[in-house]
């Protein structure tokens, strides 16, 4: 049994680990120069190619506007990475920073800190998100971007906060805290030396796992033209793009629309993996039998 | 060496406040063991806990050597840090499972680096230096226990509170555990404040003996004395408790009353000698003999 | 007739890859309205004995040899183990917090177990079962009440409102024991039921089980590292080390005349001296891992009487007087 779980494990994390290399790989590449990955342009028009179905010659087909949507999926995939990349590290810090504040202080910070979390909690995230970019993107359609960045992180960091807060207030009332206390270890010292070290890892597997439904949440926004301007592609809007030509042209917004499945899917499956082989203890459970 | 004065710490519960300790005075002398029997919800722990100042009194003093510490800050309390040093009951959970068992005994060392006292330490308790690189996860029940004892006496404590250090752990262990803390007593000339609900460990590691009931001291005196002569009918009660001697003939024997909330003694109602006058006022210590003193109005 | 017969049972762990034993030919029987101590250390095998019984052994582990027979029912080649847990085989464990579910009040509880009870009793029809489960009737309520008194609480009324963590460790252990009351369980495993309390409700806990003993003619497998508690309140016996029985017999037998170097090491290590009026004697080293444990007896490596044959072959259970002892020095 536990063989088998282990096997099973090691396989959840292999194969979230691979399907990212590979996405990150061609994120690089894509960045530095598209030109090493493909032959077309993502962004000239090319009418006399347009509907074109997937072929040898354009995997996923081609687009309304006779777009290569391989390449455009390439070209999308440094803004639909690294866009959900820095709203999560940006929640983590924010939501990471606060609930340490409030689970380590306790008393009326804690108080006053998590009903402000409540307050963000309360909203339905992606229809606030939806909500303030709409707002603020109106007037600069330039800053869209940093808007939807904005409003995501301001979704995203609540349960951080929750989450950072739990963790420290578990690790606070442990016996080894209180015995680091009788020694003369100082708040900081405590902080650093056993609380911090049980919240790292609990903050790297929740945020991997987070990675996907913020991949998610901003394909959303972008699907609802909110994300970068255009004529940046964005798998988000060519979903949306695609649309209007269904059902003839199902592949130009079914290729991007399963490119974000599989990047979601591959984060969870990290997080996954990772929460288990990060877990110290595990394989103690039964030895105490 | 400690001593606690008319110490009182409440809490408070729905309804008003719950006197977890509640009034008590309490000496411990230097090298001796001061042994605070009780059942659970008697506030011995909370006891142990005021005195390394880990939780504030609501009024009382604590005095270590002499010096008023109930009033001291984090920073000036910074002097008796490492002076104290508390055993805790789970061994299991006072170890960060994320650290090396060599980082969890040098943390009373507060970063010096010494790698002698910790082998001096480690030496002490019985343990191989081969332990500092492994996880307490690596270790059974009886080690982790050894190396939170090598743990506290790195830095040189002259006061150790015992929190039930044995009640997590198998037979064997426990009487090795309990011989290892005696000689280690004897030849550092330590001052213990052992805290059990054990009567057998009690008897064995104890020169005086207190008992606690729901935050009151009702009993204390000598162990030899307290312990073949028990005044007190809850004293009583927590003897006739032991698994001795015909002991499904004392349990067929053995009333259950639950306890409530009234006037005079704590114990009334649970009592078996209960009398009128028990109801009207709460019972003070009383010396009975030159070293036994009892809150109970029958004496 | 034995209620509960264990004959040759192995039971096996995997770890990591690596099987072990936990418990190695292991045989034992237990008449109604007896009381049958298991003593031993972390690593014993007691629990996973205790476990083998209710059923309840972790999915890692498998039954690899031998039979355990309730009521003539052989448990380990049954499907529907579920069956005869509550009823046939019931558990308390060291903390009732675990047993109990924590958003169910004590009330509802009892009626759960009492709906097993007549399931099992009667097999109604589905809509009778889902009409009972929406109906406290008159009558169950004064069983639960009943229940609730034998195990003396002194306000049942209120209690049957409570939900778990309003109750202490010894509160819940003893609205175990009145669920024991409504299933009537031909056998009641107690695995440390009372380690985690102090020793007066210890004594209070362990006085309501000899009287369900009494009552219901249940017999109880108490488990217990507490030699002391065990050989006093159980009519025999068994000492377990490295998932072997070292020694059985009766408690009174093995308490006055141990044979079993381990027993008599066990019963040495409970002190009972003064401070400073002699030492407790201790066994040396520490029990050993299932997943390391030495070749021949178990218990060779920290036996004052080891022998050259003790490193290598495992004994056999060898009949003395009253008692079975696995030991060399009585082979």
């Amino acid at each position: 049994m536990s063989l088998y779980r282990n096997v099973r494990r090691d396989k959840t994390l292999m194969a979230g680990l691979v399907i990212l290399v590979v996405i990150v790989g061609l994120t690089v590449i894509s960045a530095t120069d598209l030109r090493l990955l493909t032959s077309y342009s993502p962004y000239s028009l090319n009418f006399s190619a347009s509907n074109l179905p997937p072929s040898a010659k354009h995997i996923f087909g081609t687009d309304q506007e006779g777009r290569d949507v391989f390449t455009r999926v390439l070209a999308a995939l440094p803004v639909d990475i690294l866009t959900p990349f820095i709203i999560v590290v940006a929640s983590v810090l924010l939501g990471g920073l606060v609930g340490v504040v409030a689970g380590y202080l306790a008393g009326l910070v804690d108080e006053f800190l998590m009903r402000i979390t409540d307050l963000f909690l309360a909203f339905p995230g992606i229809l606030l998100a939806l909500a303030i970019t709409e707002i603020l993107g109106q007037s600069h359609v330039s800053l869209r971007l940093l808007y939807s960045e904005v409003a995501l992180i301001v979704v995203g960091w609540p349960v951080y906060a929750r989450l950072a807060r739990g963790q420290v207030l578990q690790v606070k009332n442990m016996p080894y805290v209180t015995l680091a206390k009788v020694s003369g270890l100082s708040r900081t010292q405590i902080l650093r030396r056993h609380v911090l070290p049980h919240l790292l890892p609990l903050l790297l597997v929740y945020s991997t796992l987070d990675m996907g439904a913020v991949i998610l949440n901003y394909s959303v926004l972008a699907f609802f033209g909110l994300g970068a301007p255009p004529p940046t592609p964005e798998l988000g809007r060519m979903v949306y793009d695609g649309l209007s030509a269904l059902p003839q042209n199902w592949w130009s917004s079914l290729f991007p629309a399963l490119i974000i499945t599989i990047i979601a899917v591959s984060f969870s499956l990290m997080g996954d993996g990772l929460r288990d082989a990060l877990d110290p203890r595990m394989g103690e459970r039964y030895a105490r039998a | 060496m400690v001593e606690v004065r008319d110490l009182t710490v409440s809490y408070k519960v729905k309804g008003g406040t719950l006197n977890a300790v509640d009034g008590v005075s309490l000496a411990v002398r230097k090298g001796e063991t001061v042994t605070v029997v009780g059942e659970s919800g008697s506030g011995k722990t909370t006891l142990g806990m005021v005195v390394l100042r880990l939780i504030n009194p609501t009024s009382g003093q604590v005095f270590f050597k002499g010096e008023d510490i109930t009033r001291l800050g984090e920073g000036e309390l910074k002097r008796f840090r490492g002076r104290m040093q508390l055993i805790p009951q789970d061994p299991y959970s006072s170890m960060n499972p994320r650290l090396r068992v060599g980082e969890i005994v040098s943390e009373p060392l507060l970063g010096r680096e010494d790698r002698e006292k910790v082998k001096e330490a480690l030496n002490s308790v019985g343990l191989d230096w081969a332990v500092v690189d492994r996880y307490p996860h690596e270790l059974s029940g009886g080690q982790r226990q050894r190396a939170l004892i090598a743990r506290a006496l790195v830095s040189d404590p002259e006061f150790l509170v015992l929190d039930e250090p044995t009640s997590n752990l198998d037979v064997s262990i426990q009487a090795q555990i309990l011989n290892l803390l005696l000689d280690l007593q004897s030849s550092r000339n330590l001052t213990y404040l052992f805290i059990t609900h054990n009567m057998a460990v009690a008897k064995y590691v104890s020169d005086r003996v207190a008992v606690m009931y729901r935050g009151r001291l009702v009993e204390i005196g000598d162990a030899k004395e307290v312990m073949s002569n028990p005044l007190h009918p809850y004293t009583k009660a927590l003897f006739d408790a032991v698994p001795e001697g015909d002991f499904r003939a004392k349990l067929r024997e053995l009333e259950v009353r639950d306890e409530g909330r009234q006037k005079g003694c704590r114990y009334s109602d649970r009592c078996k000698f209960v009398r009128d006058q028990c109801r009207l006022r709460e019972p003070d210590l009383l010396k009975v003999k030159e070293n036994h003193e009892v809150a109970c109005i029958l004496y | 007739m034995p209620v509960l017969e264990v004959k040759d049972l192995w039971v096996s762990y995997t770890r990591g890859g690596i099987r072990a034993y936990a418990l190695r030919g292991i045989n034992m029987s237990l008449e109604r309205r007896e009381v049958m101590g298991v003593v031993g250390e972390s690593g014993s095998g007691k629990s996973t004995l205790g476990h083998a019984v209710a059923g309840l052994l972790p999915p890692n582990s498998i039954v690899e040899r031998g039979s355990i027979t309730l009521e003539g029912k052989d448990l380990t080649k049954m499907r529907d183990l579920f069956r005869v847990r509550g009823t046939g085989v019931f558990v308390i464990f060291q903390d009732p917090m675990t047993s109990l579910n924590p958003i169910m009040k004590v009330k509802d509880q009892l009626a759960e177990a009492l709906q097993v009870r007549e399931e099992r009793e009667s097999l109604p029809s589905p809509f009778i079962r889902w009409s009972r489960r929406r109906s406290l009737d008159n009558r169950t309520e004064r069983e639960f009440l009943e229940a609730l008194t034998r195990v003396r609480f002194r306000s049942p009324q209120e209690v049957l409102e409570k939900y778990p963590h309003q109750l202490s460790g010894g509160e819940r252990q003893k609205v175990m024991i009145a669920m024991a009351y409504i299933l009537r369980p031909k056998v009641l495993v107690a695995d440390e039921p009372t380690t985690s309390l102090d020793v007066i409700t210890q004594a209070q806990v362990m006085k309501m089980l000899l009287s369900l003993r009494e009552e219901q003619g249940t017999a109880i497998l108490l488990i217990s590292h507490d030699v002391m508690l065990v050989s006093k309140l159980s009519d025999r016996m068994m000492v377990m080390y490295g998932g072997m029985v070292m020694e059985e017999g009766s408690s009174e037998e093995l308490t006055k005349s141990p044979l079993h170097p381990y027993t008599k090491g066990l019963q040495a290590s409970v002190p009972t001296q003064f401070k400073g009026e002699g030492r407790v004697k201790q066994i040396p080293g520490y029990p050993p891992n299932i997943f390391s444990m030495p070749q021949g007896c178990p218990f060779h490596p920290r036996c004052e009487m080891a022998m050259e044959v003790c490193r290598k072959v495992t004994p056999q259970e060898s009949r003395r007087g009253e008692h079975n002892v696995s030991c060399h020095l009585y082979g």
